[in-house]
């Protein structure tokens, strides 16, 4: 099942990161974008107004509880027809 | 009648070639052997003043430039030289080229050294290198002139992409898919690979692949474009692609985000069976706010195999066109619409590499 990691804020690219393990080493990385967007047309960048609002906790809740919930079916479907896990 | 050749005559007209040289030679010295016997008059002796093209030529000019990835490699010979001494290789006799670089300037370490040959121009591919080059000159290739040394180092630059050449080994792909959907007030931007979401994807550059972790991307304003990379620990998401890519770096795919899916309305779609077979399509609700096809799924307690194509034109679905008709159909089979925003570039579109990852941009 996937799990925290670790997690930082990188000022260079704007992005808090959180990254999730798994037991055998697969990784998924969760990236909120709390520095700045970037107008279509020119490319010119804005500051985020949101980030009072954002909860990152439960986004990475959300996220982990679909990659879990995706990883239990393999699971099953693995152990149903006795397939070797790697 | 007497012999007019000389040795310096036959030297010249061998131009250095020793094989000629010394069947020429022969020939004189037989010749003379065959005077002596006849009692014609022979060559007083053999002319021992010719140049015997053992001593190394003049020095040669280098000059080396770089430009697109490449080092252009000029050589001048004596003869070519312009100025008051030159030419100083009048019978124009071979001479032997030896080239080398070093990053080092006093050619210490890391020496290479280039197929010798006569050759008087090179282009030498060798993208983001830095170099100092030198060039000695031989007509045997036995006794060498002193190092004729290029001024500073040279760089190659970047080669661009429309410089490569197709297929070339060092080319970069990737086997990600980058997409957007939308997630409340702004967008989410997936990178997965071809397991679906929340799988991992692999990156190839030449003969070596690594394997990448799947990402989301969080609070990313809607209608924006960008291009993701992985920047060896984590995504970075920019609005333009950089000329140069870090070395690092991994291209991984442009991303064009969805605009705000708010007033997305899926189109509602019955299908007509006849015999258990889906023969037709009817549009009862061709939805709103469409800005791509949306996939139709149809399921059935019975029946199975039936496929469908939904046209957009204007948000809107036009025309259903089938596919496979399937069998064993019940009258009221379920057709399910999904998607149907636009979300984004598959992985690898708009960028390409080579070189190690020291890219250029196509886009």
């Amino acid at each position: 099942m996937y799990s925290l990691h670790q997690q930082y804020l990188d000022t260079a690219s704007g992005f808090h990161v959180i990254e999730l393990h798994d037991e055998r080493g697969n990784r998924h990385l969760v990236q909120l974008a709390v520095g700045h967007d970037s107008c279509p047309a020119c490319g010119a960048v804005h500051p985020k107004d949101n980030l009072g609002d954002l909860d990152p906790a439960a986004a990475v809740q959300q996220i982990k509880e679909a990659l879990n919930t995706s990883q239990q079916q393999m699971l099953n479907y693995a152990g149903k027809h006795r397939l070797t896990v790697r | 009648m007497a012999l007019k050749v000389n040795l310096a005559q036959i030297n010249s007209a061998a131009k250095g070639n020793s094989d000629l040289r010394e069947t020429l030679t022969g020939i004189h010295l037989a010749l003379q052997s065959l005077y002596a016997q006849t009692g014609t008059t022979p060559l007083s002796k053999i002319d021992s003043s010719a140049a015997p093209f053992t001593s190394p030529p003049a020095p040669s000019q280098l000059a080396v430039t770089g430009a697109n990835g490449s080092f252009n490699i000029a050589i001048t010979t004596p003869q070519n030289a312009s100025g008051a001494t030159a030419p100083r290789n009048a019978t124009n006799a071979p001479i032997y080229q030896e080239l080398s670089s070093s990053p080092a300037a006093n050619f210490a370490s890391g020496v290479t050294t280039y197929p010798i040959s006569t050759n008087t121009s090179y282009v030498l591919s060798n993208p983001g290198a830095t170099l100092y080059w030198r060039l000695r000159s031989s007509y045997n290739q036995q006794n060498w002139t002193c190092y004729t040394v290029q001024p500073g180092a040279v760089s190659s630059g970047l080669m661009s992409s429309a410089a490569t050449a197709s297929n070339l080994s060092l080319n970069q792909s990737n086997y990600a898919t980058v997409d957007s959907v939308a997630n409340g007030s702004t967008a989410t931007v997936r990178v997965y690979g071809s397991g679906g979401v929340g799988t991992s994807w692999t990156s190839i550059l030449g003969n070596s692949s690594k394997v990448i972790a799947s990402g989301t991307i969080l609070n990313v304003a809607y209608a924006t474009n960008g291009f993701v990379a992985w920047d060896g620990q984590k995504y970075q998401l920019k609005p333009q692609l950089a000329q140069t890519f870090p070395d690092t770096w991994v291209p991984v795919g442009k991303i064009s985000v969805i605009a705000n899916a708010s007033g997305l309305a899926l189109p509602v779609i019955h299908a007509v069976v006849t015999g258990g077979a889906i023969v037709a399509y009817q549009i009862i609700n061709p939805g709103n706010g469409l800005t791509a096809a949306p996939t139709l799924t149809i399921t059935d307690s019975t029946g199975s195999g039936a496929t469908a194509t939904a046209v957009v034109t204007a948000g809107a679905v036009t025309q259903v066109t089938p596919g496979s008709a399937g069998s064993g159909y019940s009258s009221t089979p379920t057709v399910t619409a999904s998607g149907g925003v636009s979300g984004g570039v598959a992985g690898g579109g708009g960028a390409t590499g080579n070189n190690g990852g020291r890219l250029y941009a196509d886009v």
